[in-house]
């Protein structure tokens, strides 16, 4: 065989032979003088000096100056030799990238430059791995068609952008590369993430202020969070009704955090509950809460809310989700404007909580006799019905129960606590012992209407709508005034009165059977207005 | 109980189509005229009640007796319902009643 060109450019990342010299690695990437650059953009976003390995040649005349040697290499035979000669323009292309969309990114894309606006920053986090010591840091981008990204720099990458990267300044981008963005973190409307490397470029852009949104939205009514699923993220907007104080919770890997409960309502007629979890309660949380003592109702728009359905629905902020107080949006306009109009006194159902109240017509309505015949409660979830029944009877033996009337957060313990020697009460889950224990109702109750009866147990707060008076206060009647006579009036002037209940219908093991175990969760007087018309309406719609 | 001559509940509408029988109808209070009141039925037409005593201003009165003209009765009986009362419940009851099931009533 026969050697034609005794010294060749490198093409490529041959594997040398021992015996050669070590490749130089210029990492230049503004050399302009026409040499040919050929880069190799690693899989693994680790640090920017391992993944980019380059191979340079001057074209210059004379092949020995800082060109390596290298013994020839023998061309396969069928394989005509390389047409690259040393001589000849051969230029980069260095006129800048064409800015396109931020949706048009991906992988294959070639050269690509964007300008987009920066939306969100995060904070740099260090990290250590297998590889040793690291840090990352990410910011989101919006561009004017709408376009959100997010951009994530790692290590000596994090240096140079983190002082140049500013929340709502707008920037040119290039030279990253496109990899699929980590649903589980980036909650961006984009299958790819950005990542910065050595050669990428991030050039601000001070003249340009108004193509580009400052923060894109795409809000939903409260009503619909009703039915979105679990952990969804979404974004939401309302009037804050109210805000809870700070309280401390102690997480599951042991750091306490704070938590702090607000609560959203908007024009669809519903309410949610918001919660905000560590620096969004002392920073958000206390400027809400100076809003509303000095009797303003601010707008607030969340970004990024996570669904939650411990207790119905609610939302909660996660570390990319961003609040803004009182934007200046036009849905924060319309809403004002509804709430100063009126929306602030109308009816909102709330969607977090177990408990809804029955006021609202649109409540599934329900006969005694269809609870047993539709065969409610049998499913995985709780049935909830409102029944219009009439109370026939009470039981007056153990109508109440001792609870335990310490905080847990912002809601009361409850649980059922036991005397201790000594004439305390104790407290298993609190794990406390107190003189003074509450008293919460437990009643049975058999109501009745035109199909049928029932028994239903009601507890403190239908108890209380039922007899009209507090459990305490009954227990004091019966079992320390020994009173036998206001006592047995009070049971007997509540019976063959006319309620909506709300009730809870659940199937449930005791012992070895399956019982159907029924709450009533509220007891309404029936108002005959909103009575007659629901009638109406059912009457409308079932005659043909 | 006289069930020979039973009162068909009226609105301003229904009124004309049981001229000389036994009608209620509930009005609003307007006026008063010596004798007579001016009301306003629950679907907003204005019937001459005659032969009624005065009854305060907005009132609801329900009013039993012999429709003598397209809107006016001819009073028997006169009950003061109160200044509340649902008048749309009331209007639905007036269309139901002569409508689909006039059977149940007359």
């Amino acid at each position: 065989m026969e050697v034609i060109i005794p010294e060749c450019e490198i093409i490529g990342n041959p594997s040398l032979p021992p015996e050669a010299e070590p490749v130089s690695q210029n990492v230049s990437s503004t050399n302009n003088s026409g040499s040919f650059t050929r880069e190799t953009l690693n899989g693994s976003a680790g640090s920017d000096s391992n993944s980019v390995a380059r191979l340079v040649s001057k074209s210059s005349a004379n092949p020995a100056n800082g060109a390596p040697s290298f013994p020839p290499t023998i061309q396969p035979s069928y394989k005509p030799p390389p047409m690259y000669k040393n001589r000849g323009a051969i230029m980069k292309n260095e006129a800048p990238a064409r800015i396109i969309p931020i949706a048009a990114l991906n992988p294959y894309q070639g050269r690509w430059a964007i300008k987009a606006r920066v939306t969100a920053k995060g904070d740099i986090r260090r990290y250590n791995n297998a590889k040793g010591d690291g840090k990352v840091f990410s910011f989101d981008l919006l561009d004017s068609d709408g376009g959100e990204i997010r951009v994530t720099c790692f290590n000596s990458v994090v240096d140079r952008f983190y002082e140049v990267v500013e929340v709502g300044k707008v920037y040119v981008m290039s030279k990253g590369s496109l990899k699929p963005a980590k649903k589980n973190f980036n909650h961006l409307n984009n299958e790819w993430e950005i990542f910065l490397e050595a050669a990428s470029t991030v050039e601000p852009c001070p003249d340009e202020n108004d193509s580009i949104p400052t923060q894109q939205f795409n809000f939903r009514p409260i009503s619909e969070i009703e039915n979105a699923e679990n952990n969804s993220i979404l974004d939401i907007i309302g009037i804050v009704t109210s805000v809870n104080p700070s309280v401390t919770i102690l997480r599951k890997n042991g750091m306490e955090t704070q938590r702090r409960i607000m609560n959203l309502k908007d024009e669809s007629g519903k309410s949610v509950e918001l919660t905000l979890w560590g620096e969004f309660c002392n920073k958000e949380g206390s400027q809400l809460q100076e809003a509303l003592d000095s009797g303003f109702f601010p707008v607030l728009a969340v970004k990024a809310g996570k669904v939650n359905d411990f207790s119905g629905k609610s939302v909660g902020t996660i570390s990319s989700t961003q609040l803004f107080m009182n934007p200046n949006l036009p849905e924060a306009d319309r809403l004002k404007v509804w709430f100063d109009g009126g929306g602030k006194n109308a009816a909102s159902q709330s969607i977090s909580k177990d408990v809804m109240p029955a006021f609202s017509q649109n409540l599934i309505r329900k006969t005694i006799s269809q609870i047993k015949d539709e065969g409610l409660g049998r499913g995985e979830r709780p049935d909830w019905v409102t029944v219009k029944a009439t109370v026939s009877f009470i039981k007056a033996d153990n109508f109440c129960y001792t609870a335990c009337p310490l905080m847990i957060g912002d809601r009361q313990c409850n649980k059922k606590v036991t005397k201790v020697a000594g004439g305390n009460w104790c407290c298993d889950r609190c794990d406390k012992e107190f003189e003074e224990c509450d008293y919460r109702y437990l009643l049975q109750v058999q109501v009745q209407d035109h199909t049928g009866l029932t028994w239903v147990t009601a507890f403190q707060e239908s108890g209380e709508d039922i007899l009209g008076c507090s459990a305490k206060e009954l227990y004091k009647l019966k079992y320390e005034e020994n009173d036998d006579i206001r006592f047995p009036e009070i049971m007997r002037r509540s019976l063959f009165e006319q309620y909506l209940f709300r009730l809870k219908i659940k199937e449930e093991l005791y012992g070895d059977e399956q019982k159907v175990k029924i709450t009533a969760v509220k007891a309404e007087k029936v108002n005959p207005s909103m009575e007659s018309r629901y009638l109406l309406d059912l009457i409308g719609r079932h005659s043909v | 109980m006289d069930t020979s001559s039973p009162a068909v509940f009226v609105n301003g509408e229904i009124l004309k189509m049981y001229l000389g029988r036994r009608v209620r109808a509930v009005v609003q209070v307007m006026r008063n005229e010596g004798g007579v009141i001016i009301g306003q039925s629950t679907d907003g037409y204005q019937l001459t009640i005659k032969g009624a005593q005065s009854l305060p201003l907005s009132h609801f009165v329900e009013v039993i007796g012999v429709a003598d003209g397209n809107q006016s009765i001819r009073a028997e009986i006169c009950t003061d319902f109160g200044d509340n009362f649902d008048t749309v419940s009331y209007n639905g009851l007036c269309q139901l009643a002569n409508g689909k099931f006039k059977n149940l009533f007359l």
